[in-house]
């Protein structure tokens, strides 16, 4: 029941100066707490962006790393294209050579090029043909060759000649290549 | 929620200003969780808000943000009327606009001058007021328990103001605040009324003389006294055997002599006995206001309950026992510890 004629004031403990010093107080907290966790935001988003970094560098060695093995492999590979190459004009030219080699009396049925040798296997109309015509520039080019002859029932020779490049001289030829 | 867990962690500290015509009463009540842990009372020798009541105010106001200061209404324009309903304040010859009011019980209402309760805010500015309570309601609270009774007068006596009131089954009849300075006139007035047998029934000069021994005061008392009696036969009311009441009056007057003479302490001057007087003659006057206004019912009332707040003598209990066969009881209570409940029922403390 009301018995007075005014009604109390309002009672509280938020008084001025509480109010001033509460709100410099909470101004300056805030503004602490605000670069406080700046700061932490900051460090975090370094140490964050520290570990890509170092990720990204560990990344970039293995993809160096793998670069580098490629890079040698492809080289390894172009060296045995190139080597390939080589030796596949100089077999081309060996086998041109060779056909330049016999002479039209010579029928040459099979040939074999070996990796040291040549092995030609024919028809020749007599012996003397084939060692004049043939065997001698053959001689010129091989270390070794051995030459054998059977008859054909047509009274021709059939031959074979085994070539062979010096094994010295392979092994020149192979540490050049 | 969190408003009323701080205050229940804070004290609360209860100000009392109660001023009189002398002096100002400041009493203090520090109350932690509906106990009062400590209470403390000055009196300074004035009635206007000094710089030292300040500072013994403000520090107890210091010790908690829950401090509620209350001031005990003693302006003039001020009383209490059987309606809650502003718009029959006209019935009471009052202007509705013009007063601050607070309805209690449904059934009354005691209102006081705007202007005065302004002025008194203004005046306590420096330290704010919460409450402003009226004597009628520390008087219906002092007797909440007596009022459901039969028609009864009841009446808080402070040092210069009479709160008079009449309830009949709780319910208030008539009221009337009475001031002693600015009163007199008109009590002399109601007093003198009619008085074209005055002289004969003024006392006898031998008797006066008697009693003029060395009392100068006294002689001044006894007309009063004379007066008064000139009233009770102005009133015409006959089963007052007017020698008797002069006799007894005289007896009175004797006793009181006899006890100023041998009291060492000298506590009943005749300045206070002419107020005590004064009281009964105030009392008188409005009682018969309100049997002859039309507008109360007036009905005869037997029972009269004082709350003396002052420590009035015997005098203005036997005036009204003996002058208008009244029954009379007096009841000695600390105003500002009522105040102070009132506060706490106001906080809901109590």
């Amino acid at each position: 029941m009301r018995y007075s004629y005014i009604r109390p004031r309002e009672k509280t403990i938020v008084t001025s100066e509480f109010k001033l010093v509460t709100s410099f107080f909470s101004v300056t907290f805030f503004m602490l707490f605000t670069t406080y966790g700046f700061l932490l935001y900051k460090n975090y988003s370094f140490i964050k962006n520290k570990k890509e970094v170092v990720y990204e560098i560990i990344d970039l060695n293995q993809s160096i790393f793998s670069m580098r093995n490629e890079i040698a492999f492809i080289e390894n590979e172009k060296e045995l294209a190139t080597s390939i190459f080589t030796h596949n004009s100089v077999l081309k030219e060996s086998i041109a050579n060779l056909f330049d080699l016999v002479p039209e009396q010579i029928t040459l049925s099979k040939a074999t090029l070996l990796k040291n040798g040549l092995i030609l296997q024919g028809i020749t109309p007599n012996r003397d043909v084939y060692n004049f015509m043939l065997q001698a520039p053959l001689r010129s080019i091989f270390a070794q060759t051995y030459s054998s002859f059977y008859p054909a029932s047509n009274g021709w020779l059939f031959f074979v000649s085994k070539n062979y490049v010096d094994s010295n001289e392979t092994l020149i030829i192979n540490k050049e290549e | 929620m969190i408003a009323k867990l701080l205050e229940l962690l804070y004290y609360k500290v209860l100000i009392n200003i109660i001023v009189s015509s002398r002096k100002t009463v400041i009493y203090v009540d520090v109350i932690s969780n509906a106990k009062s842990v400590k209470t403390a009372k000055k009196e300074f020798h004035t009635t206007v808000l000094t710089s030292e009541m300040v500072s013994f105010i403000n520090q107890y106001t210091a010790e908690s943000p829950f401090f509620y200061i209350a001031f005990l209404d003693n302006s003039k324009e001020q009383g209490a009327v059987p309606t809650c309903s502003r718009a029959k304040y006209g019935y009471y010859g009052l202007d509705e606009g013009f007063y601050e009011s607070v309805c209690l019980q449904k059934t009354w209402s005691c209102y006081t001058s705007r202007e005065d309760i302004y002025a008194v805010e203004k005046a306590y500015n420096a330290i704010g007021l919460d409450f402003i309570f009226s004597p009628f309601i520390v008087l219906s609270h002092i007797y909440k328990d007596k009022m459901g009774s039969t028609l009864s007068m009841y009446i808080l006596v402070e040092e210069n103001y009479l709160s008079l009131s009449i309830y009949e089954e709780g319910i208030l009849l008539f009221a009337q605040h009475l001031d002693l300075e600015n009163s007199q006139d008109t009590a002399e007035m109601v007093l003198d009324e009619g008085l074209e047998t005055q002289d004969d029934l003024i006392l006898d000069d031998s008797e006066e003389l008697l009693l003029d021994d060395d009392l100068g005061d006294e002689l001044e008392v006894l007309d009063d006294l004379g007066d008064l009696e000139d009233l009770d036969s102005l009133e015409d009311i006959d089963e007052f055997a007017t020698v008797d009441m002069e006799e007894e009056l005289l007896q009175e007057e004797e006793e009181l002599n006899t006890k100023d003479t041998n009291d060492s302490t000298d506590n009943l001057d005749g300045g206070e006995f002419n107020e005590d007087y004064q009281r009964f003659g105030l009392i008188q006057s409005s009682l018969k206001e309100f049997y002859s206004d039309d507008r109360y019912n007036s009905n005869f009332i037997e029972f009269v309950y004082i709350a003396d707040a002052i420590g009035v003598s015997k005098d203005l209990k036997h005036y009204l026992e003996e002058e208008m066969f009244l029954t009379v009881y007096v009841r000695k209570i600390e105003l500002h510890t009522i105040v102070n409940d009132l506060v706490k029922r106001e906080l809901g403390i109590k």
